[in-house]
């Protein structure tokens, strides 16, 4: 109050009016009294929440990853320290995983970016019956991975497979399987992602693309674009945050997709489809190795946080680019 | 530079079910600034994309410069527009903005395209905006950038679709005398695309009027706004609107007498040559607001005085409207500041028969207001102008 009215006077302003105005410093709540503030009791509920559901199982993870543990009648659990994360580096067994991990991530990724934004433009062109188009794109989306896993399965069937006959019927995979072939099992694993999550990037690219104004491509078009050049300097450019959340979620799925290999491949043929998750899977349910598992599948989780940061990064050139 | 030419030009929409513009022929001299005035769904920026090629005309030619333009791309046609809502591209900065046009358009090397970009932002003022996007920038500055991005091109004609609509009542007129000083510096010819009057009248060499898809009238501002061709140009040019009654021409043919009887007027007065009228002609008079003298409703004037009470008295400073219902119709009165009725008041009101414009029952002008003799005039004035409330 007094350093209020010291500036008041400073300013040649009368005190005498704005010392009526000050707040009312009674009827103070409990709430008030208390050392929470009102936001964090609005907020209270979600953090608990996502504390039983995420923070107390990664917090576990961690002190797994630094652990031994023998499921024997005795239940040992002894600390090894960093061991597991050595034994990491040395087995070439996860080195392999971390290939096909990226083989599997970069092609689906790729091609579902390439396909995404390919469909969505043109969806964007139809005029008539769009919804029905957009409705046919978006429905492989719905179905569930296993489901995919099973159905490509059956498609892909060495013996009354239809896809399989088709190949067959052009001379491809007579002698082997196409599940079965080293080369092709990932080829297949991929286009079966790609099937089933192409429609996710349309839906999120069209968004965008339904926000871009019309008056900028005819700005464009003033000023000598042609189609391709209109694409290439208006369109891909806002298409630049929807793309950057497109990769988001589909870099994240996919570095943690289980479900569709372990239907199809198991990892198979000589692990030449057994991508990260499945590795994780294997280690710490069929194998046991609780600790090593959790290793993994820690630093499978940095990955991911890594892989999605630079996605963001390079897409937007950093948040807050705007001026 | 070039001239522009529309030769019977129609477009239509859903199989002809909309016409938006019909038949319409414009031609535009080089160097020329014509404003496309009308309101709004009238054609006017129909006609604009036509010629800037964003739309196929259904019929008719449109050339620019001795080339028929109809089937060329925008691209091709070798102009520049700017939008109501500026079309920034806003993922790039100012000075990319300002160039992308010469990247695209032109040969020229990069630091030609920076020259020519810095010498457009020098012009408009903007230099020191060229590294921010557009989203950081102001709406007068983001139409600058606007023009900038036209300028810049060197094109053979601007093409401007309601440029300053988005802006506010001050920066509108700024803009207004940069955008004429900038086409008058450059000499580039220019369709300037507007509904809004006033911005019509001052910036424009000729003014094209038009009203559901039809060119009305096309001429200089002063010739449009004194000789409007017809009871729409003249309701739609000036501010405020013509005051307009319908009347009848009474048996002795020099008598005009509104239908509900509160006003007539005597078209024989100041030995005025009478217009070619037969009784029972169905005829709208025209008074402009300015050209309206209203007095208290004690005073008398020395010509035809007629009675009215007013209901609005807006202030504008410089002069007072009134607002009075004559017959159904309301009429304005542009009157010095000095004169203050309350509305409830009655007051009475007179016009010149100089200042009487006529129209015919399909709205063509049959006369407009006598500007010949400027003496005359001088003396109508002196007349009205003992002390009482007139302009």
């Amino acid at each position: 109050m007094v350093e209020h009215q010291r500036t008041t006077e400073v300013s040649g302003v009368s005190t005498d009016a704005y010392v009526g105005e000050e707040p009312d410093d009674t009827g103070e709540s409990i709430l008030e009294s208390l050392p929470i503030s009102f936001e964090m009791v609005l907020l209270a509920p979600s953090i608990i929440t996502l504390a039983i559901l995420s923070i107390i199982p990664l917090v576990v993870i961690i002190w797994l990853s630094f652990m031994e543990i023998n499921f024997t009648p005795v239940n040992e659990q002894i600390f090894v320290g960093p061991q597991n994360y050595a034994d990491m580096v040395n087995n070439g067994n996860v080195w392999d995983a971390w290939k096909a991990t990226v083989v599997y991530v970069g092609g689906s990724l790729s091609l579902q970016l390439g396909l995404g934004i390919l469909i969505s433009v043109m969806l964007h062109r139809v005029i008539v019956g769009e919804n029905v188009f957009t409705s046919i794109v978006i429905m492989p989306m719905m179905i569930a991975p296993v489901v995919v896993g099973l159905l490509w399965q059956f498609l892909l069937d060495p013996t009354f497979g239809l896809y399989t006959y088709m190949m067959n019927q052009i001379g491809l995979f007579i002698n082997q399987p196409i599940l079965g072939d080293p080369n092709s099992a990932m080829a297949a694993l991929i286009l079966m992602d790609t099937w089933q999550w192409t429609p996710l990037i349309v839906l999120i690219v069209l968004a965008q693309l339904k926000s871009i104004p019309e008056h900028l491509y005819e700005a464009a078009r003033v000023d000598g674009a042609t189609g391709f050049t209109q694409f290439r300097y208006v369109t891909l450019p806002l298409l630049k945050p929807a793309i950057a959340i497109a990769l988001l979620l589909r870099s994240m799925d996919l570095m943690r997709y289980f479900a569709k290999v372990f239907i199809t491949t198991g990892g198979g043929p000589s692990n030449t489809t057994k991508i990260i998750g499945l590795y994780v899977y294997e280690q710490g349910l069929r194998f046991f190795n609780l600790g090593y598992g959790s290793a993994v599948g820690l630093v499978m989780l940095v990955v991911t946080i890594l892989m999605g940061l630079a996605f963001v990064e390079m897409i937007m050139g950093g948040a807050g680019d705007n001026e | 530079m070039a001239q522009i030419a529309l030769n019977h030009v129609t477009k239509e929409y859903n199989n002809g079910r909309i016409v938006a513009v019909n038949d319409l022929s414009l031609e535009i001299e080089d160097g020329e600034f014509l404003v496309l005035v009308g309101p709004s769904g009238c054609g006017k920026s129909t006609t604009l994309r036509m010629v800037a090629g964003l739309e196929d005309a259904t019929e008719g030619d449109i050339s620019i410069g001795p080339t028929r333009v109809n089937e060329l791309e925008p691209r091709e046609r070798d102009i520049a527009m700017v939008f109501q809502n500026y079309a920034l591209y806003p993922h790039m900065n100012v000075r990319k903005n300002i160039g992308f046009g010469l990247q695209l358009s032109t040969d020229l090397s990069d630091t030609e395209i920076e020259e020519r970009v810095e010498e457009a932002a020098q012009l408009l003022e903007i230099g020191e905006l060229l590294e921010k996007k557009p989203k950081a920038l102001s709406g007068g500055q983001q139409q600058r950038v606007a023009l900038g991005r036209a300028i810049v091109r060197e094109p053979e004609a601007f093409l401007f679709d309601e440029p300053l609509s988005n802006l506010d009542a001050k920066l509108r007129k700024q803009m207004r005398t940069e955008i004429s000083r900038i086409q008058e510096q450059l000499g580039v010819t220019s369709i300037y695309v507007t509904h809004d009057q006033e911005e019509a009248m001052t910036m424009g060499d000729r003014i094209a009027v038009m009203n559901d898809g039809e060119l009305q009238q096309i001429g200089e501002p002063n010739e449009v706004y004194n000789y409007p061709a017809n009871l729409f140009v003249a309701g739609f040019i000036g501010s405020p609107s013509m005051n307009t009654i319908e009347t009848e021409v009474a048996a002795d043919g020099t008598h005009l007498e509104a239908a509900g009887g509160a006003l007539t007027y005597d078209l024989g007065a100041d030995d005025h040559p009478d217009p070619d009228l037969s009784p029972g002609d169905r005829v709208t008079v025209g008074v402009r607001p300015e050209d309206v003298s209203v007095r208290a409703a004690a005073e008398a004037f020395t010509d035809q005085t007629h009675r009215a009470t007013v209901e609005v008295v807006e202030p504008l400073g410089s002069d007072n409207l009134l607002y009075f219902d004559v017959d159904g119709a309301s009429w304005t009165a542009r009157v010095s500041p000095a004169f203050e009725p309350e509305p409830g008041d009655e007051v009475a009101f007179s016009f010149p028969r100089d200042a009487l414009y006529l129209f015919d029952d399909r709205g063509v002008t049959v006369e407009s207001r006598d500007l010949t003799d400027p003496a005359e005039a001088e003396q109508v004035t002196a007349a009205d102008g003992d002390g009482a409330a007139t302009r």
